[in-house]
């Protein structure tokens, strides 16, 4: 008999939310896989579900709304991401001496748009500056950065099985063609307004701005490369115990000489449109007054290469199987330096019953882009080796409402093969 | 239902697509311009001189009239073609001899002058010549009473011989006329306004003999003299009436004055006639009126000059044809001996000259030696002085600025504000401001700001004011507002001007200015685009 490829689920979703140990037992005969994945989400620390919807959709945001969509204080996060996987796995091939040893190959593409920012910054987008007239904003401590790129990735797979104990590994190499990309920096700055508004004022310290080619960066434009790697092990003991570790998408992207970026930097003080003699305007004095004040506080690099992190990502799981119930809880912490995104606490509990093909599990957590969060994985396996498994990680964002900061979806397609 | 519309949504977020751009309310306080207003601008920066206190005299300079002599520079040429044949009976031409011909003329058309002498500042001449002589022809063309630096205008070409097809043997010689002194007395050096050309062909060495038969055809000149400018004439002016350009003087300044009181303190004004001709005028002020159109009321200057007559002496003519000293009058008008003051609290947008001048009222008694300096023509000079310590007692202006609004896209965003005003004033007047929005057609389409006031800032012991008052005005964009504004194509401003305290005449200082500032604050649909 096959040895159970223990570490099968962690390795299918190298960038996926799903629940470590959902298929777990599923397959336990399996030695090839190949899997469409494709998932979405948004979250935000403050933003609600029916804002969400009303940006993603469109429409008109009542006053009502507005108000629950307001944010207080530093740190406030708003972001998602998008990604599609297709994955072929061989987990025991014969030409590596059928020693534990496979292979996997994966194609990816992947779009993310996340920033952080203070709750200053998005009251004034949302209410205009005027209702906190004679008040100091904080409009620095903001980043914000929206990319998408592809992914080709070549890796290895080795399991060690032992009466008491089994151990899995994987680890993976990636070619990285990126599309476009746009990033702001802020690190620091305050907005006030005049009460009577005879004056605004701006402090930006060393805020940034960098964009990929504008002319062209449609869907596969290499406008920039990169490479990256993911490492991860996961070890089972007792039959009873799971611990993994993951380090998913270490790299970089850089971006062409074709790209450029900006700074501003400085005190501004806005008081309109200084007409040099208010009873003779020249033709053409707008515009040229707009490229002075741009000259005079925009520092512009253009064509200037510049490189930037993947969203690389830490896991550490733990999973507990109860004796005689097929009922199995686990904690997971999931980490993105480098990004606006709060580790990411989990905590699931999956029921898998022998004799029926459904697989149920529900999380709790806390983190990520967003706040709270509930999630639900289902899944059903039919035929011979097929599964199609659905999932969300903001059940309770499902339905728009003002309490819940998250959309999410997903859906995956897997043909496992068996060995005869 | 309300599933499967939720399954919609979801397809709309993995889709990453949406139906339409997310819309809200937001309201923004923003200054959009600001400028200085100063009296400097509204006069013009080099009418308004500030004196060692400071204050502020207008003073004004300037040559009024523009005497239309300088067409007389421009020397019209009269093009010629002359050709040359033998007339006389058959003689044989051997090499190396001129072939005898007589002079040619070009005139000049010199309308009000005989002219015996000019002194070229540019000008080109085109000389062709077509040969049908049968032999090689070295031709010398010259122009004995044209000289520069004591040499007369001469060159030397050749032809080849005529070969006796349709086509004669042509060249075209083109060279400058700047500098050439041009004796205009013809022939006979009793004439005017015509200047001899000498043509000499001669068969070339090495050529046959050539046998001149009667009225056989030689050659033809063609003389062209382009663009001749004098800068020193001579001769004899006609006697005649000056065509005088300018005689209403429109003042832009004053025009957007309605009505009101202007009280000046003192006003002077020096006019002087600068005559730079070679020749005597006479000069018959017969009216210098002003008007105010919008009022209709017009007044003329009460002063001695006005209906006299002036006999102006001729001026002494330059050494070398360099500056003439010119002769000059001067009349000095002022509150003392003119009603001079009045006539400028007219507030006047029109100013009428009804002057006569005769050139060489006397006719030609000099003998050909009146003269002129094309740069040094004649001139009415103005020298204005006017103190600007006045009183205003409603002073109403009024102007429209065109602003075709409908074309601001981002108009349509609005949804309802306020436009201030935020006024620093630094004059000692009171001006009440009424904004009003126009159609196309000039329709009312709303009042934006009506009756709305600036103060004036206060004065100190000295009647000088040392910091400005600020004011802020206010129009409230309602919906009915926001619509006009987004139909506006022209705004018109009414202001009435006063200065306070009432009746008291006040300097106004080189440090005075109003400034202002327009603020918008504005309810506006901010709009979040989908898929960017």
């Amino acid at each position: 008999m096959n040895p159970v490829p223990i570490f099968l689920p962690f390795f299918m979703f190298l960038n996926s939310n799903q629940s470590p140990l959902l298929w777990r037992d599923q397959y336990r005969q399996a030695d090839q896989l190949l899997s469409f994945h494709t998932e979405a989400s948004v979250q935000s620390s403050h933003l609600s579900t029916d804002g969400m919807y009303l940006l993603l959709q469109g429409g008109v945001v009542d006053e009502a709304l507005k108000n629950s969509l307001r944010a207080s204080g530093p740190g406030q996060r708003l972001g998602g991401d998008w990604n599609t996987q297709l994955r072929y796995t061989n987990l025991n091939d014969s030409a590596f001496g059928g020693k534990g040893w496979g292979y996997t190959l994966a194609f990816s593409n992947r779009l993310i748009a996340e920033s952080r920012y203070h709750g200053d910054a998005f009251n004034l987008l949302l209410d205009g500056n005027a209702p906190t007239a004679g008040e100091t904003l904080q409009v620095g401590d903001a980043f914000a950065q929206s990319y998408m790129y592809q992914q080709v990735e070549v890796g290895m797979v080795k399991s060690w099985v032992s009466e008491k104990a089994s151990a899995s590994m994987a680890f993976s190499v990636g070619f990285v063609n990126a599309n476009w990309y746009r990033g702001f920096d802020a690190p620091s700055g305050t907005w006030y307004t005049d009460p009577i508004g005879s004056y605004i004022d701006l402090e930006a310290e060393d805020w940034r701005f960098e964009t990929s080619n504008p002319e062209e960066n449609g869907f596969f434009f290499p406008n920039g490369t990169g490479v990256s790697f993911s490492f991860q092990y996961e070890w089972h003991w007792k039959k009873r115990h799971m611990l993994a570790f993951s380090a998913n998408d270490v790299g970089f992207i850089r971006w062409s000489q074709k790209s450029s970026s900006s700074n501003l930097d400085g005190s501004i003080r806005w008081e309109g449109v200084v007409l040099p003699n208010i009873t003779n305007i020249s033709e053409g004095f707008f515009e040229d007054y707009a490229d002075s004040l741009q000259g005079d506080y925009l520092t512009e690099n253009p064509n200037r290469a510049f490189s930037t992190a993947l969203p690389m990502q830490f896991n550490i799981s733990y999973g507990y199987k109860f004796h005689s119930l097929p009922l199995a809880c686990y904690g997971q912490i999931r980490w993105r330096p480098l990004s606006p995104w709060l580790p990411l606490s989990t905590l699931g509990l999956l029921w898998s019953p022998e004799k029926i093909p459904l697989r149920l599990a529900g999380t709790l957590g806390y983190g990520g882009y967003g706040t709270f969060q509930a999630g639900l994985d289902l899944g059903f396996n039919f035929g011979k080796g097929y599964t199609l498994q659905l999932r969300t990680g903001n059940l309770e964002g499902l339905i728009p409402n003002r309490f819940s900061t998250g959309l999410g979806a997903g859906i995956t397609f897997t043909k496992y093969f068996v060995k005869p | 239902m309300r599933m499967l519309r939720f399954a919609f949504c979801w397809l709309i977020v993995l889709s990453g697509c949406s139906p339409e751009n997310t819309q809200w309310e937001s309201e923004w306080l923003a200054p959009l311009a600001k400028s200085r207003l100063t009296l400097q601008q509204l006069t013009g920066d080099t009418l308004l001189k500030a004196n060692e206190s400071d204050q502020l005299v207008l003073r004004y300079r300037g040559d009024v009239l523009d005497l239309a002599l300088d067409t007389l520079a421009k020397l019209d040429a009269i093009a010629s073609a002359d050709t040359f044949a033998w007339n006389f009976g058959q003689i044989m031409i051997p090499p190396n001899v001129a072939i005898p011909l007589d002079p040619i003329e070009i005139r000049f058309n010199i309308p009000d002058a005989e002219v015996v002498y000019a002194l070229l500042k540019s000008g080109s001449a085109d000389i062709t010549f077509k040969s049908k002589i049968p032999r090689k022809v070295r031709f010398t063309y010259s122009i004995p009473l044209a000289t520069k630096s004591g040499q007369p205008l001469r060159f030397e070409d050749e032809l080849p011989a005529w070969d006796g097809g349709p086509n004669p043997q042509t060249f075209t010689r083109s060279f400058p006329l700047g500098g050439y002194a041009l004796d205009l007395r013809g022939q006979e050096l009793t004439s005017s306004n015509r200047i001899q050309i000498s043509v000499v062909p001669t068969i070339a060495a090495g050529e046959d003999s050539l046998l001149l038969t009667q009225n056989m055809e030689l050659f033809s000149v063609e003389n062209e003299l382009k663009d001749l400018e004098a800068s020193f004439l001579k001769g004899a002016l006609a006697t005649h009436e000056l065509d005088i350009q300018l005689d209403t003087l429109n003042l832009d300044l004053l025009k957007n004055v309605q009505a009101g009181i202007l009280d000046l303190e003192s006003a002077q004004l020096q006019l002087s006639l600068i005559n730079t001709l070679g020749a005597e005028l006479r000069i018959r002020p017969a009216k210098l009126s002003a008007t105010n159109s919008r009022t209709g009321e017009s007044l003329n200057l009460q002063h001695s000059l006005v209906g006299s007559t002036v006999f102006l002496d001729r001026a002494t003519e330059g050494v070398a044809n360099a500056v003439p000293t010119p002769s000059r009058a001067d009349w000095y008008i002022n509150d003392q001996n003119s009603n001079l003051v009045p006539w400028l609290e007219l507030l006047p947008d029109q100013l009428i000259f009804d002057l006569g001048i005769t050139v060489n009222p006397l006719g030609n008694t000099a003998g050909l030696q009146d003269f002129i300096y094309p740069a040094y023509l004649p001139q009415l000079r103005v020298d204005a002085e006017v103190p600007i310590k006045f009183s205003l007692q409603d002073l109403k202006l009024q102007d429209t600025i065109d602003a075709d609004l409908a074309q601001i896209q981002e108009l349509n965003h609005l949804v309802e504000g306020e436009i201030r005003l935020r006024a620093l004033n630094q004059f000692p007047m009171e001006m009440t401001l009424h904004l009003i929005a126009l159609d196309a057609n000039t329709h009312i389409l709303d009042t934006l700001m009506l009756n709305q006031r600036i103060d004036a800032a206060a004065l100190n012991a000295n009647l000088k004011v040392d910091q400005p008052r600020e004011s802020i005005l206010s129009s409230v964009l309602g919906p009915s507002q926001v619509q006009a504004l987004k139909q506006t194509t022209r705004f018109l401003i009414q202001a009435e001007v006063s200065t306070l305290p009432p009746g008291n005449r006040l300097w106004m200082y080189q440090d005075y200015g109003l400034d202002i500032q327009v603020i918008v604050q504005a309810l506006i649909q901010s709009q979040a685009a989908q898929n960017e």
